[in-house]
């Protein structure tokens, strides 16, 4: 309980010291479901630090509950309560009626599926779930989970989900159904974080749309339940995409949006480079101060990675196998490019994957802006950083060593599923957000 | 406004259809669920047999090389003997192999040259000869 305690009130705590009061009880149910994101996030990076430091963990929990209520009890839980005087908006009944029937059954299955696979599928096994094993019976032989014998394992992967999924088994143990829980929590705080930002930024209707957007996607569910760290990552990048479009140039905000997209890199390669697009898309939307205040907010987690990656990881597979020579040739290959182009179109409009939700989001996404001012500037930056993000998984696919025809279709789905949640905040404010 | 309403209902459906259809039709329904083990059962009784020096084990298999059988035997034994460093090769002194057939576990130690320690099943533990 105390793991639990911990994780989640260490993110509250940011957030009510971040914010000033909310001004609508969307913003602050969004300000809830951030912090409760934000909190799991830190409390997996922070266990990452100390076991990688070589100190015990457990006293982890208790520092974060500490901490975390006496910051509550010094900011009096600001940024979570309400102004003065707030009226309660009118949602749309049927909507709201269908996201709590939705998310009851992706619930229901995600649960009935844990009971079946408590361990998850495949890439959990493989990587997520036996590294954090590794953690959690040998924590001070972490030469034996980085091992580069074991290179399907991916030992260069960070540790954010890994060190998370340790703490919950030195709780509840390996039998338990603690890995499981972990991935549900975070496929819910996706589904919360992108229906109550859309709802703070265009209205209850857009967030009851938003998360039935999510729920919609099938990805959700295969993902989800199967314990892979994508969904982790796509709530984490959602949750510094909405971060940033709410802050207006306050700090608060921005400082936190820094930390989730931190915490990005924290949990996966690929994480490190949608941090990268989200702060390029709000230095050239913002500017100076903005891209500062963002910057330092992920510096602890950047820091961390750096340490990770230079004292701890053994060299990434695809860039130990590369060669400039091969690498040009395969960016050169006009073919090799029409094959990554036309695998992610196909991949993007998959019903198996994305049902009819995945391309209306893409549509809509890329639909003409025509928006008042203020959702212009949200919809700019998310349209930016989706616009990079997805120009750098082109690149990925177009510079990996192995044969796309083959890498593509088994991996595709993941890399769009973790940039999901942003695509559907974009593709809500091109539907919703007040026109010129 | 309404007309969004209805076209989001549509596209939550069609995915919320897709995931009924998956996990209670396509896959096994919940009542397998008590015939389901997990993926390291098999490999329970191995840990206790190895010495607490071995780090490294070896790993056999009679399917074919870069299949997606090999790689998920590969797995579950790693998943199962973690932290201990499992690989793909017949370089070290302890050996897990997994085979289609409980009778060909004798042939798969002899062509590497192990010795069977003991077998459980389709499992075995083998030591260089």
């Amino acid at each position: 309980m105390i793991f639990a305690i911990g994780a989640i009130l260490g993110g509250l705590a940011l957030c009510a010291a971040a914010f000033p009061r909310a001004g609508s009880r969307a913003e602050q149910l969004f300000r809830f479901a951030a912090g409760a994101l934000l909190g799991l996030g830190i409390s997996g990076a922070l266990s990452m630090a100390l076991r990688l430091a070589g100190l015990p963990a457990p006293w982890k929990d208790r520092a974060l509950v500490v901490a975390g209520a006496a910051v509550l009890v010094a900011v009096r839980g600001r940024g979570l309560r309400l102004e003065a005087g707030v009226v309660r908006a009118c949602s749309d009944r049927i909507l709201a009626a269908a996201d709590a029937a939705a998310a009851l059954l992706v619930f229901a299955l995600f649960v009935e599926h844990t009971v079946r696979y408590p361990d998850g599928g495949w890439d959990a096994r493989a990587i997520w779930n036996l590294h954090a094993r590794a953690l959690h019976r040998a924590p001070l032989r972490l030469d034996l989970a980085f091992s580069p014998e074991m290179p399907e394992a991916h030992p260069d992967y960070p540790l954010l989900v890994p060190a998370l999924v340790a703490d919950a088994f030195g709780v509840a143990g390996e039998d338990s159904y603690a890995s499981g829980s972990i991935a549900l929590a975070f496929a819910a705080l996706l589904v919360a974080v992108v229906g109550t930002s859309a709802a703070a930024s265009l209205g209850p209707a857009a967030g009851c749309a938003a998360a039935l957007l999510v729920l919609g996607f099938p990805a959700l569910l295969q993902l989800g339940a199967t314990q892979c760290a994508d969904v982790p990552l796509a709530a984490l990048l959602a949750t510094a995409c909405a971060l940033a479009v709410h802050a207006r140039g306050g700090r608060g905000s921005l400082l936190l949006a820094g930390l989730a997209a931190s915490l990005c890199a924290l949990t996966k390669n690929e994480g490190l480079d949608w941090a990268a697009a989200l702060w390029i898309a709000v230095s050239t939307a913002m500017r100076g101060r903005a891209a500062l205040a963002m910057l330092l907010g992920g510096l602890p987690g950047f820091v961390l990675l750096l340490v990770f990656k230079l004292r701890f990881a053994p060299p990434n597979a695809f860039a130990a196998h590369t060669t400039v020579a091969g690498l040009w040739a395969r960016v050169s290959d006009f073919h090799r490019f029409a094959a990554v182009a036309s695998g992610l179109v196909a991949q993007s409009w998959n019903f198996a994957s994305w049902g009819l939700a995945g391309p209306a989001v893409v549509v809509a996404a890329a639909w003409p802006l025509r928006l008042s001012s203020g959702s212009f500037e949200a919809a700019r930056i998310l349209r930016r950083a989706l616009a990079l993000c997805t120009a750098s998984v082109f690149a990925i696919y177009l510079a990996a060593p192995p044969d796309v025809a083959a890498l593509l279709p088994v991996s595709a789905d993941r890399l769009l599923f973790q940039l999901s949640g942003a695509a559907v905040l974009l593709a809500t404010t091109s539907w919703f957000a007040p026109r010129r | 406004m309404r007309a969004a309403r209805w076209v989001v209902l549509v596209l939550c459906a069609a995915g919320l259809l897709r995931d009924i259809s998956l996990h209670l039709w396509k896959e096994h329904p919940l009542r397998a669920s008590s015939e389901r083990v997990r993926p390291d059962t098999r490999y329970r009784w191995v840990p206790p047999l190895l010495p607490a020096e071995v780090e490294k084990v070896s790993f056999l298999t009679d399917s074919e090389p870069g299949s997606e059988r090999t790689a998920g035997r590969l797995y579950d034994a790693r998943y199962a003997l973690c932290p201990r460093i499992v690989a793909a090769n017949d370089t070290w002194r302890f050996a897990v192999a997994e085979a289609g057939k409980p009778s060909a576990l004798e042939s798969i130690a002899r062509a590497r040259g192990y010795s069977l320690v003991a077998s459980h099943g389709a499992v075995a533990l083998f030591e260089r000869r």
